[in-house]
């Protein structure tokens, strides 16, 4: 019996199990970095402990701390959300080796899955299909160079330890290989600890199919149908839905079967995504198996009723699974938006700084899982998700009426969001009829972004409002004529440079 | 003295503001009335619709407006400021400077450039790590280097100048 939580990772995703905890009558204790101490999850949680300096290695990454506070506020069980520690299988077995329970795989699955390259070799012995390429981490540049002239560019490098669109790169020809070998072995180094890279062949236009699992420790293995999740901007998914409208019921038994086989061979427990690439021709290979809960779990939930925190908490409670895979139907249709604090102007860049006003959208088939309040900050320590905002409706065009109507409803200010960004995707033709691929927004969204020469509307009624404040300021004489001639007169020193 | 300048996504439109409820944006007139909600935000409403916007001031001519998932950065000027400001551009030396700022805090991984180097635009400067990714900068004009003024390594702030290019 679990009565106490600790939930090691922050924003929405804390907020979400701090959620699951309360309707489940158990404590839920956050954890807080300085950067965080005006975040949601430190409210809504029964206890919060600080532990640390923004620096996540400092604080959200660091193990001892983590598992020390666990003991000594008597956590029966850690969550570990989804990043930081969620498929670290060393922290996984410092937990089990503390004698708590931790809320997902056993770290030897997460270790199996973990390595990409190991993974690889464990699917394709278990007639899993993986994409053309190496089993094994490449040793020199001259090794790529000669394996990617067999399999043919393009050619994606990938860090063996990676995931989240981080320590990946395209090579479209030999002579880029160099270069791409050292930035992406340096970025895997950073991000993952392990410099280990590997070869695929590049799918063109593929789209992103996923298939959440779901198992117990008695051996029963269920799957919840897939997500699709091709909408993405630097490899890291912006919007995803389930189902995935490209797919059709026999295509649908295939992915399904491949995915519990899968989880199968890594003797999977809790919660987990198999994830895959599909062709046009819907042939599909192995990407990954992501041993923990994912950002997009909702639109799966919404769609099958099912509440994937709290079963994962029952799961590792030993309780066997709460359904059986034939009580399991598709109802409706559910899509995610995921709100970043980034700059789509500016390359994506992430944007920082305290959040000024914070309105989130409501009403029916509306849901939010949110982190962030006005007053909070968004910080460069962390990944830049502020919300998602997940429509369901009883088919994709209702979900789709729904974001659109949802998402003009925040009001987020302080930092530069996607907002407006992501409305436009929801306006594509394209899009409405289900024909994109995982390249979508850099191959056509990107360039059809209005350059705008016309004033819009938006754009007016900011002129509007600004001139309507300055003329205040002047009339409150916050603005005198004398400071408008000392404004005058620094224009003209700066001609003389 | 209610007639203004707003330049918005490099584009200019003249507002003036005729009386307390009345507007004229590039000739056309508009009916409004603004009330503050709390701190930066208010309501207002042009022409029976209504908006929720919130304001953030960069010193007394520039703001960034939030409004319909949006967030636009505006200069605002009084027309004799516009006016005085196109006096100085007419006499001033075709000469242009660009200083490229850090667009947040981060660390410099690689620097691409040498000083004095030519550069297209779009071509990639530096490259700066922040929140673990690797961010290519890229030149926003075409040019030459004239100063760098960061190392490999060094830590910078949002805004700290980079290069200078001319």
């Amino acid at each position: 019996m679990i009565k106490r939580i600790l939930i090691a990772n922050r924003g929405e995703i804390a907020v979400r199990i701090i959620r699951a905890c309360k309707e489940l009558g158990i404590i839920s204790a956050a954890v807080y970095s300085d950067a965080d101490k005006h975040s949601l999850h430190t409210l809504l949680a029964d206890e919060s402990y600080y532990i640390g300096e923004a620096q996540a290695s400092s604080s959200y990454l660091n193990k001892e701390k983590i598992i020390d506070l666990a003991k000594k506020i008597n956590a029966d069980a850690i969550h570990p959300g989804y990043g930081f520690f969620a498929e670290n299988s060393e922290f996984i077995k410092a937990v089990e080796d503390a004698g708590i329970i931790f809320i997902g795989p056993s770290s030897k699955s997460v270790k199996m899955m973990g390595n990409k390259t190991e993974a690889r070799s464990l699917m394709k012995k278990n007639s899993v299909p993986i994409v053309p390429g190496t089993t094994e981490s490449l040793k020199s540049v001259k090794e790529g160079i000669k394996i990617s002239k067999e399999i043919g560019y393009p050619v994606l490098l990938k860090a063996s330890a990676g995931g989240g669109g981080k320590g990946m790169r395209k090579i479209l020809s030999e002579k880029e290989f160099e270069d791409s070998f050292d930035a992406v072995k340096r970025e895997a180094l950073k991000a993952f600890g392990s410099e280990d890279v590997y070869i695929e062949k590049y799918i063109e236009s593929p789209r992103h199919i996923e298939v959440q699992v779901i198992a117990d420790k008695h051996g029963n293995y269920v799957h919840l149908f897939e997500r699709e999740c091709s909408i993405q901007r630097r490899h890291q998914k912006i919007i995803e839905e389930a189902p995935s409208s490209f797919i059709d019921s026999e295509t649908r038994k295939k992915v399904t079967a491949t995915a519990i086989n899968a989880a199968k061979a890594c003797n999977y427990y809790n919660a987990g995504t198999v994830e895959l690439l599909m062709d046009k021709e819907k042939n599909f290979y192995f990407l990954e198996m992501n041993t923990r809960l994912q950002v997009e779990h909702p639109v799966t939930e919404m769609i099958t009723g099912i509440d994937l925190v709290k079963e994962q908490i029952s799961i590792a409670s030993g309780n066997k699974l709460s359904f059986i895979q034939n009580e399991l139907k598709i109802n409706g249709h559910a899509i995610e938006s995921r709100i970043y604090a980034e700059d789509p102007g500016n390359n994506f860049l992430p944007s920082t700084g305290r959040i000024d006003k914070y309105i989130e959208p409501s009403g029916p088939g509306v849901r939010i899982d949110g982190g962030f309040i006005t007053g909070s900050e968004i910080s460069l320590y962390y990944d830049p998700l502020i919300s998602k905002v997940i429509c369901y409706g009883k088919d994709r065009n209702t979900a789709i009426k729904k974001m659109q109507r949802a998402l003009e409803e925040y009001h987020i200010a302080g930092v530069i969001t996607n907002i407006y960004f992501l409305s436009g995707i929801f306006k594509q033709k394209d899009f409405l009829e289900g024909r994109f691929d995982i390249n979508y927004i850099e191959r056509e969204y990107l360039n059809k972004q209005e350059k705008g020469k016309e004033v819009s509307d938006t754009e007016l009624i900011a002129a509007l409002f600004s001139a309507i404040l300055k003329k205040e300021a002047i009339s409150n004489g916050k603005v005198l004529t004398s400071q408008i001639q000392t404004t005058m007169n620094k224009w003209l020193e700066q001609t003389d440079e | 003295m209610n007639e203004f300048v707003v330049t918005i996504n490099k584009k200019k439109v003249r507002v003036s503001i005729a009386s307390e409820n009345k507007a004229k944006i590039d000739g056309k007139e508009y009916n409004y009335s603004l009330s503050k909600l709390n701190g930066n935000s208010y309501k207002l409403s042009v022409n029976n619709k209504s908006y929720l916007i919130t304001a953030i001031k960069n010193g007394s001519e520039e703001f960034f407006v939030t409004l319909k998932g949006q967030t636009i950065e505006i200069k605002i000027l009084s027309a004799i400021q516009e006016k005085a400001a196109n006096l100085i551009e007419k006499t001033k030396v075709k000469h242009s400077i660009t200083t490229i700022k850090s667009p947040m805090p981060g660390m410099i991984l690689k620097i691409k450039k040498k000083v004095s180097e030519e550069i297209e635009q779009g071509d990639s400067l530096l490259i700066l790590e922040a929140m673990k990714m690797e961010n290519d900068i890229r030149s926003p004009v075409s040019g030459k280097i004239k100063e760098i003024k960061i190392k490999e390594g060094q830590a910078v702030e949002k805004g700290t100048p980079l290069m200078i290019i001319e």
